[in-house]
């Protein structure tokens, strides 16, 4: 079978000294800073981008994987020990994990979520393998109309299904898509916004720009309000659920690795919604929904598996279509393009040894954080006793480390300060930078499949509604922008967001 | 007549909006238009930057109509500190080289925590330089200079 000599071709690659290391180191630092708090995934991937830099590709994907994955289970330690949410996906892990913890749970709780995630990347791991063959045969049939119809759709199921208000979403995309013309325009070779400044002719660094958004802009909004912590004190009692524990777990396993399999793979899903969503899901079919929030192991398990579900089924469009779900994707993209490789659909075919290598590592870097992560929980609740005042110092610096040894570039350091400023701004403002990552990594892309199938059709837009596969992406964009602004719908959009 | 800004967030965004695509249609206001059919290299970039006047407008506008979030008051001293911190990197690093860099950049950033201790910062930062030098120097092997000599 296709799927299995696949597989068989990953593993080989993954489970070769080298790449087994990229994985477990990936996994390892990722869990590392994803358990400080206030240091989600988004910011982690961009810090520990560089880092990567000279290893093979694919040793390269597969450690930022890893970095991802150990980050998204790093969040869920903190907010369950400490009830301090290192970003929105973990928010609702809060609401029961800690409690559990309260109660002297903590053991059980952190086991659960360990289980529960393995469980649903082992899911996600095949479904990735078998869907991905046949989208991209689908995808190789797509032409310029088609590509610009789906990115369209993918911005704007990516701001419509994200949290915050959707005006500022898009224009934010819009900043993105404006950021990212800086430079020579390839068609004419003109340059565009360079401001005379020669740092500015190959377009914005995207490491600069992620790792000022998400990085330093993240430190400043920290140190503005006081991180008061409050550490459970009490020794970690036992870390094995009882039976009783897994029996009422794993339907809620079950159930939150579908819902995040397949919110995962929407523009814009990823971890956050499918976290929610699966949540949402269990109080509504739950016998007595007034235990949730009091310490419920369904309302921990689902959510849970859910948001590592929706982490790595968030790789299928990623992979097969050369389109980021989410911000954490089009981080991967930047690392994909500095590695000389173009996203798409040609990726499989190409680079077969590093598409499949990925999909199997995905799996054993999941396995490794069940094995690794359970006995190393003293160690992590250690690391989170560290003081915020010794923290982001750190942080800054190995932000700074990180971009300048890209190109030994001081330029590259400066620009970097000047963005952080910039997403302190747009936190201020109530403004998520996620949207403009996406918008700034697709807009290159977008504008030459504008322009390509604008010349095809001889400067008749008509081509996007006329080419059936375009037009369903347009339409399904439309569909979702009407949906949005119906009042009721808005209000069960708000619901599934509120945090409290 | 007294105009109270209710959302001084959306209303703040808007104007920055309004602000970037006024520079962005301002500055590439000499790359040639094109037509659809032939795009010059000034079409995306002036339709991207009235798009984002447009949405400039409509928040703005919604920022004085509709109640909404305060700024809060701004963080200028950490912003200014962090800031500061990562342009002493980029300054230093060529010169003073990775250990005195290091050092140097976390103990300026400390400064921007409110509950600092210098006590506990000099050491750190000390230990901090090293774990760099063995990390970035010697381990991944980067092209970094370690002293300034």
């Amino acid at each position: 079978m296709d799927l299995l000599a696949h597989l068989s071709l990953g593993f080989g690659v993954a489970i070769t000294f080298a790449n087994l290391f990229y994985c477990l180191i990936g996994v390892l630092v990722g869990t590392l800073i994803g358990v400080l708090p206030g240091i989600g995934p988004v910011a982690t991937v961009s810090m520990l981008l560089p880092v990567t830099f000279n290893l093979s590709p694919v040793g390269a994907l597969i450690m930022l994987a890893g970095i991802y994955y150990g980050a998204q289970y790093g969040g869920s330690t903190t907010s369950i020990l400490v009830n301090l949410p290192g970003e929105a996906s973990s928010v609702v892990t809060c609401l029961d994990g800690y409690q559990m913890a309260l109660q002297g749970r903590a053991g059980p709780a952190l086991a659960i979520a360990a289980i529960g995630s393995f469980f649903a990347g082992t899911v996600t791991t095949l479904l990735l393998a078998a869907v991905a063959e046949p989208m991209t045969e689908l995808a190789l049939q797509f032409g310029s109309a088609e590509y610009f119809s789906l990115m369209t759709f993918g911005l704007i199921g990516a701001v419509v299904l994200a949290s915050g208000s959707i005006v500022k979403a898009l224009a934010m995309v819009c900043l993105g898509l404006l950021l990212g013309l800086v430079g020579i325009d390839v068609n004419s070779g003109v340059p565009r916004y360079t401001f005379g400044l020669p740092m500015l002719t190959d377009g914005i660094s995207f490491i600069t720009l992620a790792m000022g958004l998400f990085g330093l802009g993240e430190i400043i909004a920290n140190l503005e309000r006081d991180v008061d912590r409050t550490l459970l004190t009490s020794r970690l009692r036992g870390l094995m659920p009882t039976r009783a524990d897994l029996r009422s777990a794993f339907p809620a396993i079950v159930r939150g690795t579908i819902v995040g399999s397949f919110l995962g793979v929407l523009p814009g899903g990823g971890a956050i919604l499918s976290s929610f969503a699966a949540y949402a899901l269990e109080k509504k079919i739950a016998d007595d929904p007034s235990r949730f929030g009091k310490g419920a192991i369904e309302g921990l398990a689902a959510p849970e598996s859910a948001n590592n579900a929706g982490a790595q089924s968030s790789f299928i469009p990623m992979l097969t279509l050369g389109i980021p779900a989410n911000a954490v994707m089009a981080l991967m993209i930047g690392a994909l393009i500095i590695h000389g490789i173009q996203p798409g659909p040609r990726v499989m075919a190409e680079q077969p040894t590093l598409f499949w290598g990925l999909i199997a590592s995905m799996w054993l870097g999941n396995l490794m954080l069940l094995v690794i992560n359970l006995p190393m929980v003293g160690l992590w609740v250690k690391l989170l006793r560290i003081p915020y005042r010794l923290l982001f110092p750190a942080i800054l610096l190995f932000c700074a480390i990180g971009v300048y040894t890209i190109n030994n570039s001081i330029l590259d350091v400066l620009m970097t300060a000047f963005f952080g400023v910039a997403g302190y701004f747009f936190r201020k403002v109530g403004a998520e930078p996620a949207p403009l990552l996406l918008g700034f990594v697709l807009g290159p892309m977008m504008e030459e499949n504008l322009r390509r199938a604008l010349l095809l059709s001889r400067g008749s837009p008509a081509i996007f509604v006329e080419r059936p596969i375009s037009a369903i992406f347009l339409i399904l964009a439309a569909i979702l922008l009407v949906l949005v602004v119906l009042p009721t719908l808005r209000r069960k959009r708000d619901e599934t967001f509120r945090e409290d | 007549m007294k105009i109270r800004i209710r959302n001084p967030q959306s209303l703040l965004f808007g104007l920055f909006l309004v602000g970037i695509g006024i520079l962005g249609i301002a500055s590439g206001w000499d790359l040639p238009m094109g037509d659809t059919v032939q795009m010059g290299p000034g079409y995306m970039p002036k339709a991207l930057s009235g798009i984002l006047t447009g949405f400039g407008v409509v928040i703005g506008v919604s920022g004085m109509k509709t109640e909404g979030r305060p700024v809060g008051r701004w963080a200028w001293g950490p912003a200014a500190v962090v800031t500061g911190a990562v342009v002493l990197f980029g300054v230093a690093i060529e010169h003073l080289g990775l250990a005195l860099t290091s050092a140097m950049v976390v103990l300026v950033a400390t400064i921007a925590a409110p509950d600092r201790r210098w006590r506990q910062a000099v050491p750190f930062a000390v230990a901090l330089a090293l774990v760099c030098v063995v990390v970035f120097r010697i381990a991944l092997g980067l092209p970094l200079r370690v002293w300034p000599f």
